[in-house]
């Protein structure tokens, strides 16, 4: 075991279990050493004894602060110093009286043979405290302890020759400190005997009476909280170092995983929530949406509960009617319903009925009121209409055949000033009345007798262009025009010796006339320069 | 010492780091603690939306199922079925005539005696309604469902205010004398006081006995009554001329012209023809009983001989 190692296990004791032996085992070890300091200082036997004391003394209180890597000897060294310079103040204030250093000078025992030697002593210990402290307790070991330079390098953890080097590179440092304070010649060999020449060796009383002092002063055994900075006061630079680190990662990792690990579940969490918010958001928009679709259906159903209501009554009204009128259509007291749109007519007299719009038009189409009448469904209306269609192409077609432009218009009127064009056709005969046979057949095929005569009726009224009077008789078709050249030209139109409508304007033509006759006058009139299309719309 | 210094420094300084870590830890974990809160009131409203969403999915499923069956009805022309649904049906919109007709069927092929026809459309129709004898036709009667009653009524009216027109310009005709083609001219002058008179009398009745839709329709009927026979009731000036006429083979015919003068109501209308095709007008039948001969008897021009009977118009 090394020096240092056992200076601590030492003191260790001591300031556990307030073993004194341990520590007067301490102060044998180095008494000479702060006894050699003192004396060097205080220069007075007495004097340095009481120094070595209360240095010893120090020690003991501060025992449990010492750490296994301190340097002992060196704590001693600077201790000493201090002790010394406190045993000054007091002793000059004790004293009263002023004693020079060359005074002091005089009671050392040094050898008077070597002078320059001397000189250097007061300055060694500020030269001491100047090297740091591996190489001062280098020095201190070696000279004032005389341990050989292996037991210095296991003191100080180094090998033997590394602890001679030491030792010579602290004695070249104290050597260029006596020669910056003019002591040129100083050398390394001149440090090496000023150190040896310091040396002194306490009397084996003092080594009692020191430990006997010391331990008065001392305190007891350490016990609690400074057991416990004991133990970490002694623990070694690594063991610190170690300590430290395990003080200061130790929680602050487990704290820094406990806040990371919070952090997590939070930001977990706070994932959560914010997916649970846009899923609501979503959720509130498809909300709004299905209320919306909702409040639009419901709409939709009421609207169509009410149209429903409104036909279920509008058809039950329909229904009232219906029988109101089948009533009136079988009623035998038959009055004029005025709360009615309908009146009723017997099928016998719709033959005498006749209207300015008539029951066909030249394509053949049934009049509203001809339709109105019949009732006629969507088959029947077709029929009809084709075969009416078909009589009136094939008979303008004969008549178109047969029709001249004559000049015998004397027993026609023709109104003073008027320009007339007359267009004579002889009686169609057998062909006009097979077609006309084949329509009256067709018609009273679909329509039976009673209706048939109402559609019938214009093909055998002498009134009708193209009818019974075109088939039997000649016709004579007269057209007038006056004005022929300005905005309103006039018209006359007389046929067969029906005289028309003289002295009115009429344009277009009050009259749809047959194709053939529409033929013959049309070109006949634009080339008079009457540019109204007379015949396409009847009034 | 300074070792132990050092060591309670770092251990102060581990102690703050570690206060400062747990403060912070503290804050994370209320905060954390917050977001638990918050996400689990999230959860919940989730799952109450989520409910909520399902049941207005299921809500709007079934109301969607109820729609096409509420659509699926009867349907009307929406005109139709407002005039259905209204106060009175006594009259129909001639658009909708169709409409109606079709949706009652009752088409003329049915097996009664008779066809339903809208009062609009009677407006548009004509027919031979009353006579030169002041008599109403049977047609007019069926249409209008004139009784036996109300006919003797109506047909009164008309005589009365034929006979008093006659009477009028029997008493007030006026001839013009002849010049040039014009062999002879007479006319019947109007007056506004014989007129108000006889049509004020004639409708009034006509309405007491008919009612005002039935006497609108007649009115409409009679229109060629009134203007051939009753001359306007004295509205217009009725002039009734001969002429004779030169052809170009060197012939002559003679020709009567009547013309009605321009009214508010009628307008000017007129009428011409061959006298030998046509007798004389019957606004002047009542002055000129004996026809053409007898005006020209008056007149004192000669009627050539005619090749056949005139016509009647």
């Amino acid at each position: 075991m090394d020096e240092r190692r056992q200076d601590f296990e030492l003191l260790r004791q001591f300031a556990q279990r307030g073993d004194q032996p341990a520590f007067a085992a301490v102060v044998r070890r180095h008494l000479d050493l702060v006894y050699a300091t003192a004396l060097r200082k205080v220069a007075d036997q007495g004097a340095a004894e009481e120094v070595a004391q209360n240095v010893f003394a120090a020690l003991a209180a501060k025992a449990w602060q010492f750490a296994q890597d301190d340097s002992l000897p060196a704590w001693l060294h600077r201790t000493t110093l201090l002790e010394a310079k406190t045993w000054w103040r007091g002793e000059l204030r004790r004293r009263r009286r002023e004693q020079t250093a060359a005074e002091l000078g005089t009671t050392m025992k040094t050898p008077d043979e070597q002078p320059a030697l001397r000189a250097l002593v007061p300055l060694l210990d500020e030269a001491l405290l100047s090297l740091r402290q591996k190489d001062r307790t280098a020095l201190l070991l070696r000279y004032y302890e005389t341990q050989s330079l292996r037991e210095v390098g296991v003191s100080l953890g180094v090998g033997e020759d590394a602890a001679q080097k030491r030792v010579a590179g602290a004695l070249d440092q104290l050597a260029r400190f006596f020669q910056r304070r003019g002591f040129r010649t100083a050398t390394t060999a001149a440090a090496a005997a000023v150190l040896q020449q310091s040396t002194a060796v306490a009397p084996a009383a003092v080594a009692a009476a020191v430990v006997h002092g010391a331990l008065q002063i001392a305190p007891a055994a350490l016990a609690g909280t400074t057991a416990l900075l004991s133990r970490l006061a002694g623990l070694t630079k690594p063991q610190t170092a170690l300590l430290c680190a395990a003080m200061l990662t130790a929680p602050t990792v487990w704290q820094w995983t406990e806040l990371r690990a919070a952090r997590l579940v939070t930001a977990r969490t706070q994932t959560q929530a914010d997916s649970a918010r846009a899923q609501i958001e979503i959720f509130q928009n498809e909300i709004e949406r299905l209320r919306a679709e909702s409040a639009r259906v419901q709409a939709a159903i009421a609207a169509a509960t009410r149209a429903q209501t409104r036909t279920a009554e509008a058809a039950e009204k329909l229904a009232q009617l219906k029988d109101r009128f089948r009533g009136l259509l079988s009623s035998a007291d038959y009055r004029w319903p005025s709360e009615l749109p309908f009146v009723r007519l017997p099928k016998w007299a719709t033959t005498n009925l006749d209207s300015r719009i008539h029951v066909f038009g030249s394509t053949g189409s049934l009049s509203t009121w001809a339709e109105e009448l019949l009732n006629l469904g969507p088959d029947q209306k077709q029929a009809v209409e084709s075969n009416l269609a078909q009589y009136l192409q094939d008979l303008d077609r004969l008549a178109d055949s047969r029709a001249y432009e004559t000049n015998t218009t004397f027993q026609v009127y023709s109104p003073k000033g008027f320009t007339t064009k007359a267009i004579a056709v002889p009686p169609l005969g057998d062909g006009a009345e097979a077609i006309m046979g084949d329509l009256m057949t067709n018609m009273q095929m679909v329509l039976g007798n009673e209706a048939s005569r109402l559609v019938s009726k214009p093909v055998s009224d002498r009134d009708q262009y193209l009818g019974d009077a075109l088939i039997h008789s000649p016709q004579v078709f007269v057209l007038g025009v006056i004005g022929a050249g300005t905005d309103k030209p006039t018209f006359t139109f007389t046929w067969d010796g029906h005289f028309g409508q003289s002295g009115s304007p009429i344009i277009p033509l009050s009259t749809e006339l047959p194709p053939f006759l529409q033929e013959r006058f049309g070109p006949w009139l634009r080339g008079m320069g009457v540019t109204n299309d007379i015949f396409s719309v009847p009034p | 010492m300074k070792r132990l210094i050092i060591i309670l420094s770092v251990g102060l300084s581990a102690t703050m780091l570690f206060g400062f870590l747990r403060r912070q830890t503290a804050v994370v974990r209320t905060s954390g603690s917050a977001a638990r809160k918050e996400a689990g009131g999230a959860t919940n409203e989730l799952a109450r939306l989520q409910a909520e969403s399902t049941e207005l999915h299921r809500i709007v499923a079934e109301q969607r199922s109820q729609q096409p069956h509420a659509s699926k009805q009867f349907q009307l022309d929406p005109k139709l079925e407002d005039w259905l649904l209204a106060e009175t049906n006594a009259e129909i919109p001639g658009n909708l005539v169709r409409a109606l007709r079709t949706a009652l069927g009752l088409p003329w092929s049915n097996s009664s005696d008779y066809v339903l026809v809208s009062k609009a459309t009677l407006r548009d129709l004509t027919m031979p309604s009353v006579g030169h004898n002041d008599k109403l036709s049977d047609t007019l009667c069926a249409v209008l469902a004139i009784t036996p009653e109300e006919r003797q009524t109506v047909e009164s009216a008309f005589a009365r205010a034929h006979q008093d027109f006659v009477a009028w310009a029997k008493a007030n005709v006026e001839r013009q004398d002849a010049t040039g083609e014009t062999l002879a001219r007479y006319t019947i002058p109007a007056s506004g006081d014989l007129a108000q008179t006889l049509t004020n009398n004639l409708y009034s009745a006509l309405n007491s006995a008919l009612g005002p839709e039935r006497t609108d329709l007649l009115e409409n009927y009679a229109y060629n009554w009134l203007r051939h026979d009753a001359g306007f009731l004295g509205t217009v000036t009725n002039t009734l001329s001969v002429s004779r006429r030169s052809s170009g083979d060197g012939t002559s015919e003679l020709y009567y012209e009547l013309i009605r003068s321009e009214n508010s109501i009628y307008g000017q209308t007129s009428e011409s023809g061959q006298l030998r095709y046509q007798s004389v007008p019957p606004t002047f039948r009542d002055i000129f009983p004996g026809g053409w001969q007898e005006l020209a008897q008056r007149e004192g021009f000669v009627l050539p001989e005619f090749p056949a009977q005139p016509k009647s118009q």
